[in-house]
């Protein structure tokens, strides 16, 4: 057990935790609670308060309904745990019995029962079988690793894969996973599913699924919550004791309370006992009381700048390069705030930041000792000239014109919602402008950017994540040469890169996906390390767009109340520790 | 005749307000489906939405036809509402407009109620104290308070107020419209806490809001203690009071009854920052919620709904002027605007 916050309690604290308290009283109804009518009901330790900025009486619960769905991570439990920092896995829900070959059989965790009796129902093979299923319905990551699924007795499920898929790349992708979909309430999706012959027939039914919206009542979970009531200030969920981890719990009550979306006055004004993530701005940071701890770790996310390479500019691969000379990364990172860091080499490799805001290396751990010493750094502006003027651009007058004579100039198109990748681009466009190209940062409105500009392939240049918040590499390629091709103008089948280990060699045809293909089955590390080699090398030189940085995610707790690990523990290196911490009893309420 | 006559005009702003809004809305950039579109990619690989699927995905959450011509949307569209219909919202599965809209519009018109009854009565009172104190440093620092806070945008106040008496001060609740917990009803209890929770919003309005009507109403009572009228009054021998309260007061109050109805109009604008500022589940939250969501029935429904309530209070403002303005009922004319 944590011993830590104990000793952080000084005068300062004290002070803190009778003002935090004070405005929970007034948060409970001044009137009420200046009577002394209420007291006691919060801030003693039984009930955790968590922020949503949601009415919850408009929630609905069918979570792969993506309209206001309700689903959390402490109502149903999470398939395993990944560690960042170490790059292992641990099973929690589901185990991975075994994998052999191109079989791979999971197995439910033993005393893991439904919130619908006391105990309730067990969880068993028929729900991981329809959580899978409901995977493939929708398309997503785990149903492109299988092609067949069969019940293995009660708590088991045998999966046929695709191919002798790579262990670890399975193991990923189980990541995100929660075991929230009992067969009962998914059983009719579940059968025309198994009746299903063509794609247009699934795709009824995605539609179907992705539409119909549950009555609480019918839902239940096998998390260490369960649900208990909701109205429009609060959605209320109270210890399940028999949760194979209740015991880990010392308080009886999860809640999810609305309020403001102005977050940093709300964390600051002590609203809430804890925040999951959030990048809050620096002035939260110098104005956190003592028991407000925050702590970090990796987001495996980061700032890009993708590239139209329909563009009659970044078409060109040398254009790319050139730019991404230009640019400075360490800048870019250092303007996003304290939670950012360059990425060293930008191939796609995740493992820039640690969770203590440092450099990390842990990306030259994803290829070979020679790859990594190879992987061009772009922060050469000298090689971007040279590069510019190869391919027939011209520099007069501090100002660069394009072959046909007009000025090299380009538009940044961001999201103008989100005001913190901001400074990020507008670092580029200042090193750009400070190169002599024309540079400018266009600010859109957040779906209309999504909707109409960036997935639309309408950009010269634009800005994304270059993550999908995933570890492998193969899940940042499948996103550059599968995902987001479309929405890049980006032809994978006719890409071009200089052979490896010669940045300026002549360029010759590449073939990422095949190489995508064998690295998903490459069963021998060695083999998987080489093609991840290969991998690398040509998206370092292709720069499907230029990966900038990764950053951390903050994540809050208030330590008036609440005893947990020491920020530089390693236990919050793994999503998300509000998740796990009240599981694995690393966190208790004082 | 007169009331059908302005019947009638209401209902034609009516329906023109309608179709107009209809066509800004239709012309605002993107749809429904480009929310979902815009919060998965924002989340995109965390989210249990598989990339390829990001295209197709978006027309599942159209309950609209886009195919059908506008006009023949907009058609139905005027039909349902004339039967009392808003329509099935967007971005709330399963809900209709009607009950979003019967859910929040009770706690805007609680709020904004109070805020514009506390905004009008010190305005007023401070207006006519100021004018009867003309030139006096009383009347200076009033008139400069007033100027100056009128000019303090309400959000702004409304955030200043959060900082000081929510977290610094703890005096006040930071958000929502009661506490959690408690069970809704007419009880001292519940009532006194609903009063609490909106303390600082109607406090934003009132204090940003008081001080234009301050100002208004000292220049109407000027106006009327300089008039030939009042001078008579006074040589008559009629008491000062009687004077300040029955004739001043009363005369210099007339613009501002029009001036009342007006600003429910203003007020409900304003609500939509304000509500989002306190997490207040108000209509004002919703349509905000609407806007980012593309969900243009609730859009739509919000929006006629604060029409409707403007075009019944300047209605409510013409009927009534007569009553408080006895010229008026002898035809020297009718129309409040």
């Amino acid at each position: 057990m944590p011993s830590h916050g104990k000793g952080k309690l000084g005068k300062s604290n004290r002070q803190s935790i009778s003002r935090r308290h004070l405005l929970r009283g007034a948060a409970m109804g001044g009137a009420m609670a200046m009577a002394g009518c209420l007291g006691g009901v919060e801030g003693d330790g039984e009930t955790f308060v968590e922020p949503i900025t949601v009415d919850p009486t408009n929630y609905q619960f069918n979570h792969l309904n993506l309209q206001h769905p309700f689903s959390h991570a402490m109502q149903s439990d999470q398939l395993q745990r990944y560690f960042i920092n170490d790059g292992t896995f641990e099973s929690y829900a589901v185990n991975i019995e075994e994998f052999e070959g191109d079989t791979a059989v999971l197995k439910v965790r033993d005393d893991l029962t439904w919130h619908n009796g006391d105990p309730g129902d067990p969880v068993n093979a028929d729900d991981l079988y329809t959580k899978l299923v409901t995977d493939a319905i929708i398309g997503d990551t785990m149903s492109t690793l299988w092609t067949d699924i069969q019940r293995d007795g009660d708590k088991s499920v045998e999966l046929t894969l695709d191919g002798t898929i790579n262990k670890n790349l399975f193991r990923d992708g189980l990541n995100y996973y929660w075991l929230e979909t009992p067969f009962r309430l998914y059983k009719d999706y579940v059968e025309r599913w198994e009746d299903a012959t063509t794609d247009d027939e699934i795709a009824d039914i995605r539609n179907d699924l992705r539409n119909d919206s549950f009555d609480e009542e019918k839902v239940k979970g096998n998390g260490p919550f369960q649900f208990e009531e909701r109205d429009n200030r609060h959605l209320k969920m109270s210890l399940y004791e028999h949760h194979p981890d209740a015991d880990n719990i010392n308080w009886k009550n999860w809640e999810l309370r609305k309020v403001s979306t102005d977050t940093a006055s709300v964390l600051l004004g002590g609203e809430v006992d804890g925040i999951r993530n959030y990048s809050a701005p620096e002035t939260v940071f110098e104005q956190a009381p003592d028991d407000l701890l925050n702590a970090q770790l990796p987001a495996l996310w980061g700032h890009s700048l993708p590239f139209n390479h329909e563009d009659d500019d970044f078409s060109n691969i040398r254009v790319r390069q050139a730019v991404s000379e230009f640019i400075d990364r360490q800048a870019c990172a250092d303007n996003y705030g304290r939670l950012g860091q360059p990425v060293e080499a930008p191939s796609g490799l995740v493992g820039n930041i640690d969770g203590q805001n440092e450099p990390s290396n842990r990306w030259e751990n994803k290829v070979s000792d020679e790859m990594a010493e190879q992987l061009y750094r772009y922060d050469d502006p000298e090689r971007g000239r040279e590069l510019l003027r190869g391919e027939g651009y011209q520099k007069d007058d501090d100002t660069w014109y394009r072959p046909n004579g007009d000025p090299f100039e380009m538009t940044i198109k961001v999201p103008a919602g989100l005001t913190d990748w901001h400074p990020v681009y507008q670092t580029i466009v200042d090193n750009l402008e400070n190169e002599g190209i024309g540079a400018e940062l266009q600010r859109i409105e957040e779906s209309t950017y999504w909707a109409d500009h960036y997935t639309a392939g309408n950009y010269k240049v634009a800005s994304t994540g270059w993550t999908l918040q995933r570890s492998s590499p193969y899940y940042v390629f499948d996103m550059y040469y599968n995902i987001d091709t479309e929405f890049m103008n980006l032809d994978p089948e006719n890409l071009e890169a200089p052979p490896m280990g010669e940045p300026d060699g002549e360029l010759q045809s590449v073939d990422p996906r095949g190489l995508m293909e064998e690295l998903l089955v490459a069963q021998d590390e060695e083999e998987a390390t080489a093609i991840t080699d290969e991998l690398a090398w040509i998206t370092n030189q292709t720069v499907p767009m230029l990966q900038l940085n990764e950053i951390n995610d903050p994540v809050w707790f208030y330590t008036d109340d609440w005893e947990v690990p020491d920020p530089d523990s390693e236990k919050y290196q793994s999503k998300w520790p509000l998740w796990w911490f009240p599981r694995n009893g690393d966190m208790q309420a004082k | 005749m007169y009331i059908l006559k302005r019947l009638g005009q209401a209902f034609v702003t009516f329906v023109a307000v309608i179709t107009v809004t209809f066509g800004l809305i239709r012309a605002m950039p993107g749809g429904p489906a480009d929310y979902i579109r815009a919060r998965v990619m924002r989340n995109r690989g965390s989210e249990g939405v598989s990339m390829s699927e990001i295209n197709s995905l978006t027309e599942a959450y159209t309950n609209f036809d886009p195919s059908t011509p506008v006009y023949v949307q907009y058609f139905d569209y005027v039909t349902n509402i004339l039967q009392g219909n808003l329509g099935q919202s967007v971005s709330f599965a399963g809900q209709s407009v009607n009950s979003l809209i019967i859910k929040a519009a009770p706690w805007t018109i609680f709020l904004l109620t109070i805020a514009i009854l506390l905004t009008f009565a010190v305005g007023i009172v401070l207006g006519a104290v100021m004018a009867y104190r003309e030139g006096s440093r009383f009347d200076t620092g009033s008139t400069v308070l007033s100027m100056f806070v009128n000019s303090v945008p309400y959000y702004v106040a409304a955030l200043l107020l959060v900082y000081v008496f929510s977290i610094q001060l703890s005096i006040f609740p930071q958000s929502g419209n009661y506490a959690v917990g408690l069970e809704p009803g007419l009880t001292p209890i519940f009532i006194a806490d609903v009063f609490y929770h909106a303390a600082l919003p109607v406090a934003s309005l009132v204090l940003t809001g008081f001080g234009g009507v301050a100002i208004t109403m000292r220049g109407n009572s000027i106006q009327e203690i300089g008039e030939d009228y009042i001078r008579v009054a006074h040589l008559r021998g009629v008491p000062g009071r009687r004077i300040a309260v029955r004739y001043v007061g009363r005369n210099a109050l007339l613009p501002m009854y029009t001036n009342l109805m007006i600003s429910v109009g203003f007020m409900f604008g304003g609500s939509v920052i304000l509500e989002q500022i306190f997490a207040y589940p108000g209509l004002g939250n919703y349509l905000l919620q609407g806007i980012h969501a593309r969900d243009y029935p609730l859009m739509m429904g919000i929006f006629i709904v604060i029409t409707a309530a403007v075009l019944i209070c300047i209605l409510i403002a013409d009927l009534t002027y007569g009553l408080i303005d006895p010229r008026v009922s002898a035809g020297e004319g009718k129309e409040a605007y």
